[in-house]
C-alpha cells in the first residue's frame, strides 16, 4: 500500500515530509530530497534547515498546530534549476493533530509555466498601450525644440486637432517632419483612438494607386482576384494622410476631388456608392502652385484641399533645437546599441549648430547615428559628426562660428594669410592663390600685419 | 569584536515591468538582464551584507531573504502569506511610466496592515533612461504621499545606487540593535 502511494505522489510530482512540534524533521517521502537545496537529508533536521526562506513564518506554523487540520500555503515560489529553468513548488503546512505537522510540496511547473506565458504576454501588451496612449493626447506637446517656430507648429497641432471636417495641408521641406505632424494632429484629436492610415503617393505606381485609394471588387482588373477595401474605408472615423500629393497622378485627381466633395465614391469596378467620414491630411514638399500652372497638378483640387495649409520649418531655422532633438537622437542610440554617450563636446556642438541641415531631421538622424557608433568616449567630439556634404555652396561655406562676444578680423585675416604662407612654405605666388588674392593684394596685407 | 548575526525578510513590491526583479538580480549577482521575464507568484534569493554598529566595536551581519513578489492586482490570501513576516520593503516604480509611482502608497497601506512595524523604501527604477532628457524628479517623488523622505532614484541596468537602497533598508532594520 505505501508503495502504491509512494508511486502515485512521484507521479503527481508530490512530496511530503512531517515535523513534529519543534518543527524537527521526523518522516518523509523517499522523493522529497528533491524538493530542498542538501545533499543529505537526516531526521532531527530542523524545518528552516531545510528551507531557511521560511524562517518568517515560524509563528505562524507553530500555531497551526495549536488546531487540528489547519493549512498555510505558499504557492509558486519559483526557483531556478541546474540547466536555468525556472521550477515552480507550492508548499502546503498542515496540522495533523498538535505534535505532527505535515508539509507537502508539489511542483506545479507545467501549470504555472503556462501561466507565465498568458502573464507575460498580458504585461507586455499593457506595456505596449502603455507606450502607446502616451504618445496619443499630448503627443504634440512632446515634439521636440524650444525655439518660437516650433511652438508655433505646436499651437497649430492644437487648434486643428478637432477641426474635423477640413482638409489640412502641410508643406516644408524634405525630412522636416510633416508625418509627425500629421501624426500628432490625429492623435491630439478626440478621434486618436480611430485609424490612422498613410499613404505616400509616390511610393504607390501610378496604375494601382487608384485601387490602393478607392479599392476594388473582384474581376476589376486582372490581377483583381477579390473584392479589397482601399485606404480611405481603412481610415473611416479616423484620419488619412496623404504624403507627397503632388505625386497623386492626374488621372486619379478628378475622382478624389469628387470624394473630397461629396465623401463618397466607388471602388474601382464597382457601381455601388460608398460614404467614407475621415480626416485628409495631405502634404507636399513640392511647390503645387507651379505644378498647377504646368498643368500637372489640378487647380481645382489645388484649392479643395488648400483649406489650412502651414509651413513645417526647416531645421536650420530652428536655432538651439538643433541640439535638443540631436541628444534626443543620442539617448536612443545609447539603448540601440548599448552605449552610455552623455552629449556632445562644445566642438561638435558647434559643428552642429553650424551646418545648414538641407535634409532636415532625418539627415540630422543619420548623422547621429553613426557618430553613436563610432564614439568610444562619454561625449560625442566634432570628429565624430560626418557630414557628407552634397550641396556646392554648402561645401565652399567656411566652418566659422561668431562667438557670442565677437572676434578681431584682422586678427582673423592675419591668421589665414600665416596658414596659407605655412601651407605653401613661404611662396607667396602659391599662398596669394589659396586665398584668392592678387599676389599684389597679399604682399599689401604682409606688409600691413608685420608678417 | 563582536559579531551579530541576524536574518531579516524583505519584500519588493510595485507594477508589472518596473523592474524588481532585475533590481534583486543586480543586488545579489552583479547581472543585468535587458528582456523582460514576468515573474509568476515569487522568487526568493538571499545575499548576507555587513553593517557596522554605531558603538564601531561590532559588526552585524544580515542575511537578506528577498522576496521578490509578482505584480500584485488584488490582495488575496496568497498574496497575503508571501508578505507575512517580511520585516521591510522595497516599493519600487519605473520613473519612465510615472502612473507606476501613484499606486506605491496603495501598495505600502497593503503591506503594513500585514506587517505594522516594519521599515519601507520608495525606489524609482531606470533612472539611465533619463540621463539625457529633461525630468523633473521633484513632480515624480510628488506622486507618492510620505514618499520624499524615503525615495531613492536607481538603475538595475547601471547599478547605479542599488548598494544604498539595500543598505539603507538594512540600516532601518537594525536600528533596534544599534540604539540598544
Amino acid at each position: 500500500m505505501d508503495n502504491i502511494l509512494e508511486v502515485l505522489l512521484d507521479q503527481q510530482k508530490i512530496s511530503y515530509a512531517i515535523f513534529d512540534q519543534n518543527l524537527e524533521l521526523i518522516q518523509h517521502s523517499p522523493n522529497f530530497i528533491y524538493s530542498v537545496e542538501l545533499e543529505n537529508l537526516e531526521i532531527g533536521l530542523l524545518l528552516t534547515d531545510l528551507f531557511p526562506e521560511f524562517f518568517s513564518f515560524e509563528k505562524e506554523i507553530m500555531n497551526l498546530l495549536k488546531t487540528e487540520k489547519q493549512s498555510f500555503k505558499i504557492e509558486m515560489v519559483n526557483k531556478i534549476d541546474e540547466d536555468g529553468n525556472i521550477i515552480y513548488f507550492d508548499y502546503i503546512f498542515t496540522s495533523l493533530n498538535s505534535n505532527k505537522l505535515l508539509l507537502s510540496v508539489s511542483d506545479s511547473s507545467e501549470y504555472s509555466s503556462l501561466k507565465q506565458k498568458i502573464l507575460q504576454q498580458q504585461n507586455e501588451i499593457k506595456i505596449l498601450k502603455e507606450s502607446i496612449s502616451s504618445i496619443n493626447a499630448d503627443s504634440y506637446e512632446k515634439i521636440l525644440g524650444t525655439s518660437d517656430v516650433i511652438i508655433s507648429v505646436k499651437k497649430f497641432i492644437k487648434k486643428v486637432a478637432d477641426l474635423y471636417g477640413t482638409t489640412i495641408l502641410l508643406t516644408g521641406e524634405s525630412g522636416t517632419g510633416k508625418t509627425l505632424v500629421a501624426r500628432a494632429i490625429h492623435n491630439a484629436s478626440k478621434n486618436f483612438s480611430s485609424p490612422f492610415v498613410e499613404l505616400n503617393c509616390a511610393t504607390i505606381p501610378s496604375t494601382l494607386l487608384e485601387s490602393e485609394l478607392f479599392g476594388h471588387v473582384k474581376g476589376a482588373f486582372t490581377s483583381a482576384v477579390e473584392n479589397k477595401k482601399g485606404l480611405l474605408e481603412e481610415a473611416n472615423g479616423g484620419t488619412i494622410f496623404l504624403d507627397e500629393i503632388g505625386e497623386l497622378p492626374l488621372s486619379v485627381q478628378p475622382k478624389f476631388l469628387s470624394f473630397l466633395e461629396s465623401k463618397r465614391f466607388r471602388r474601382v469596378g464597382s457601381t455601388k456608392e460608398l460614404t467614407v467620414n475621415c480626416r485628409i491630411i495631405t502634404a507636399t514638399n513640392k511647390d503645387l502652385k507651379s505644378a498647377v500652372s504646368q498643368k500637372e497638378f489640378r487647380e481645382d483640387l489645388y484649392y479643395r484641399i488648400n483649406v489650412i495649409s502651414f509651413n513645417i520649418p526647416a531645421l536650420r531655422e530652428r536655432d538651439n533645437d538643433i541640439l535638443i532633438i540631436a541628444k534626443h537622437l543620442v539617448s536612443i542610440f545609447n539603448k540601440e546599441f548599448n552605449k552610455c554617450i552623455s552629449g556632445f563636446t562644445n566642438k561638435a556642438e558647434k559643428k552642429l549648430l553650424n551646418y545648414s541641415w538641407p535634409g532636415n531631421i532625418r539627415e540630422l538622424r543619420n548623422v547621429i547615428e553613426r557618430a553613436a557608433i563610432f564614439c568610444d568616449c562619454e561625449k560625442i567630439d566634432d570628429f565624430d559628426i560626418v557630414i557628407n556634404v552634397t550641396d556646392p555652396e554648402e561645401k565652399n561655406k567656411p566652418n566659422i562660428l561668431i562667438p557670442p562676444d565677437g572676434i578681431s578680423f584682422e586678427n582673423l585675416e592675419k591668421e589665414y594669410i600665416q596658414q596659407a604662407l605655412i601651407q605653401t612654405e613661404g611662396n607667396q605666388t602659391k599662398a596669394a592663390k589659396l586665398l584668392n588674392l592678387s599676389l599684389d593684394t597679399l604682399r599689401y596685407r604682409i606688409k600691413k600685419f608685420n608678417i | 569584536m563582536a559579531k551579530i548575526e541576524i536574518k531579516k525578510k524583505i519584500c519588493l513590491l510595485g507594477g508589472y515591468g518596473v523592474g524588481k526583479t532585475s533590481l534583486v538580480r543586480r543586488f545579489v549577482y552583479n547581472k543585468f538582464e535587458e528582456k523582460y521575464l514576468s515573474t509568476l507568484g515569487v522568487h526568493i534569493s538571499k545575499k548576507k551584507i555587513k553593517l557596522r554598529r554605531n558603538d564601531n566595536d561590532s559588526s552585524i551581519y544580515v542575511e537578506l531573504f528577498i522576496w521578490d513578489i509578482a505584480n500584485i492586482e488584488k490582495f488575496d490570501l496568497i498574496v497575503n502569506n508571501y508578505l507575512r513576516g517580511a520585516h521591510g520593503a522595497i516599493i519600487v516604480s519605473d520613473i519612465s511610466r510615472p502612473k507606476t509611482a501613484e499606486s506605491s502608497s496603495e501598495l505600502l497601506n497593503k503591506f503594513l496592515k500585514v506587517n505594522n512595524n516594519a521599515k519601507y523604501i520608495f525606489v524609482g527604477n531606470k533612472i539611465d533612461l533619463i540621463a539625457n532628457t529633461e525630468f523633473d524628479k521633484d513632480n515624480f517623488v510628488s506622486k507618492i504621499p510620505n514618499g520624499k523622505s524615503h525615495f531613492h532614484f536607481a538603475s538595475a541596468k547601471t547599478g547605479e545606487n542599488i548598494e544604498a537602497i539595500f543598505s539603507n533598508l538594512c540600516l532601518q532594520l537594525i536600528e533596534d540593535f544599534n540604539s540598544g
